[in-house]
């Protein structure tokens, strides 16, 4: 019950924390949106004058992949930075500190993280759809569940390589090459080859894009994706963290969890 | 059942290290952090642990935190093993680790508190007074809601200090706790640290370099050297100690240079300070019976004293006196470090 309660108190501080420093530090958050914002019209407005028909032809694949990877390297970045930022600032081994552990901190600050990440996908998604003439559906009771069971294989991923972090410190040229394969895997399709499916963001991406391009509700979706959504985002999750604990354990006995 | 336990265990040590020992390898070369140390705390004290860099000092309050896992050796606080009762040892312990580091910079001195209790599951809404208090008695009340990266060296130390104590656990540990506070301000700590151990009946472990915050502070001084504990005492034993073997000898006139090359030879923390009609001699015993190698010495060369008074011996000095004691142990045993 304690611990139920120190979680919720520590999420609720932690979403407090990061609302703060991005109303504080506006100016930043608003050029993050536009930085976001600049690399699709710089590939869609671009792309229009060399091939103005292929990308008016997948305009509304372009939007639904850029939703969806904007949301993914926010969540990963969120993870996998925020870890060795944390350190960095000689403030990861106070949160180690806390009575429900240093796993359960990471999972609630991802978590809020990825909310966050959800905002910001949701602010850049109304701006690709004011500007590129882009129709699609938003169905947010649809989209939103299946943008969670997309991006929690990520959030795997960012479990593992913060771990990588804690060991390792400065890997965050690893990072950036991760925000590139992100991309590629949201290209993959699983109709082209089904064994993708089993990759994070590939289903999802490909589920999520049927719904926001043709207006499919997600009861409408075959049972079998949606179960193999699930088993692929609770295996690569459940890895991603047991990893993420065991690179912990290795940095407490080499004595380097809150170096930088 | 609950009745007869908390008396027993108000009696036990509240911290017990025992055989503590943790090395760090790289490459070919190891290096011994912390070798086979044991000491316990009582509740209610205040330690301080001192040392050279170098020293073990850091990787063992890390050990005792949890945040480095030792090779060997047992570490109980409160009767909770560290490295396996992690949730329990947090849910009584906090710690400043890296004076200023310890806070978000881009938050205000009131948030970083209010994120801090939070993390120790203390609803910050419902605690407003205590913030408050803690702001007004470390100065800190008109700088509540400023950002702490706008703050300056030695503010920052305090909003670091504040959410330690706002978190409200009964063993605080405090790594420098004084390092670029100003006089007032240290001395300000220094008083709601020795309240929060004699009314609140709290157990603080200082590590510091400043000999007059320990001195002041803390009822023990736990001495580290080479990983190892040169020295355990209570800090007013610890000074009575090397009072009782350092002597102030004047002598009138001049003390000539065979006579002062003998005793520099026979005792090397001797030191000589020129008067016009008299010489001083300072000096510090490694026993009290070598006063009498000291007199003969001085018999030897036609010395005469005219005073000879026990000299004031502060922690500092004591603390220098065991340094270099270990020093030459050390090089008569040879290097331990693999």
């Amino acid at each position: 019950m304690g611990d139920i309660r120190t979680a919720a108190l520590f999420t609720r501080a932690s979403l407090v924390k990061s609302l703060t420093v991005m109303k504080r530090y506006h100016v930043n958050t608003l050029g993050r949106l536009v930085t976001i914002y600049m690399f699709f019209a710089m590939m869609v407005f671009g792309g229009r004058a060399v091939a103005p028909n292929l990308i008016n032809d997948s305009l509304t694949g372009i939007v639904v992949g850029f939703f969806i990877w904007t949301i993914a390297v926010g969540s990963y970045s969120a993870v996998a930075s925020d870890l060795s930022r944390e350190a960095q600032w000689g403030t990861l081994e106070l949160l180690s500190m806390s009575p429900i552990g240093l796993g359960s901190v990471v999972v609630l600050k991802s978590l809020v993280n990825m909310f966050i990440s959800f905002m910001f996908g949701f602010a850049v998604l109304v701006l690709m759809l004011l500007t590129s003439g882009a129709q699609i559906s938003v169905d947010l009771v649809s989209v939103v569940p299946l943008a969670v069971l997309s991006v929690l294989p990520v959030l795997g991923i960012g479990f593992f390589m913060g771990g990588l972090a804690l060991l390792y410190k400065r890997v965050s040229s690893i990072f950036n090459i991760m925000q590139f394969a992100l991309l590629a895997l949201i290209a993959l399709s699983p109709q082209v080859n089904p064994l993708v499916k089993y990759l994070p963001l590939t289903l999802g991406s490909a589920l999520i894009t049927q719904v926001m391009e043709d207006g499919t509700s997600i009861t409408a979706l075959p049972v079998s994706s949606l179960v193999t959504l699930c088993v692929v985002a609770g295996a690569y999750l459940s890895v991603g963290y047991l990893a993420f604990s065991y690179f912990q354990r290795r940095a407490r006995q080499r004595g380097v969890l809150g170096h930088y | 059942m609950v009745a007869e336990r908390t008396p027993k265990s108000r009696r036990e040590p509240l911290i017990s290290v025992e055989g503590l020992k943790k090395e760090y390898s790289s490459g070919d070369q190891t290096v011994t952090a912390v070798d086979d140390i044991s000491f316990s705390i009582d509740r209610g004290s205040i330690v301080g642990i001192l040392g050279p860099n170098g020293a073990g000092k850091t990787t063992t309050i890390k050990s005792l935190l949890g945040l480095v896992e030792p090779d060997a050796g047992k570490v109980l606080i409160d009767g909770s093993e560290v490295s396996e009762e992690r949730k329990q040892v947090y849910s009584r312990v906090s710690a400043m680790l890296e004076g200023a580091r310890n806070a978000y910079w881009r938050l205000t001195v009131e948030e970083n508190m209010s994120f801090f209790m939070s993390h120790r599951g203390i609803n910050p809404r419902s605690n407003t007074d205590r913030r408050r208090r803690i702001l007004e008695e470390l100065g800190l009340a008109d700088k509540a809601n400023v950002p702490v990266r706008e703050l300056s060296r030695g503010m920052k130390q305090k909003a670091a200090l504040a959410c330690v104590l706002a978190q409200d656990t009964p063993v605080l540990f405090l790594d420098e706790p004084t390092l670029g506070l100003d006089v007032e301000a240290t001395r300000a700590l220094r008083s709601h640290l020795a309240a929060l151990a004699a009314e609140d009946g709290r157990t603080i472990i200082i590590s510091s370099h400043e000999m007059d915050t320990v001195q002041e502070l803390c009822d023990r001084v736990i001495v580290m050297t080479n990983g190892r504990i040169a020295a355990d005492k209570e800090t007013q034993s610890f000074t009575d100690l090397f009072q009782a073997q350092a002597y102030e000898i004047e002598v009138e006139d001049d003390i000539e240079q065979p006579a002062r090359t003998a005793i520099e030879r026979r005792f090397d923390t001797a030191e000589f300070a020129d008067y016009p009609s008299k010489t001083e001699l300072t000096v510090t015993l490694d026993h009290k019976r070598e006063v009498f190698d000291l007199m003969d010495t001085f018999r030897d060369h036609d010395v005469v004293p005219a005073k000879v008074n026990h000299a004031d011996v502060d922690l500092e000095e004591a603390y220098l006196q065991v340094m270099q004691n270990n020093t030459e142990r050390a090089v008569m045993e040879g290097p331990t470090n693999g």
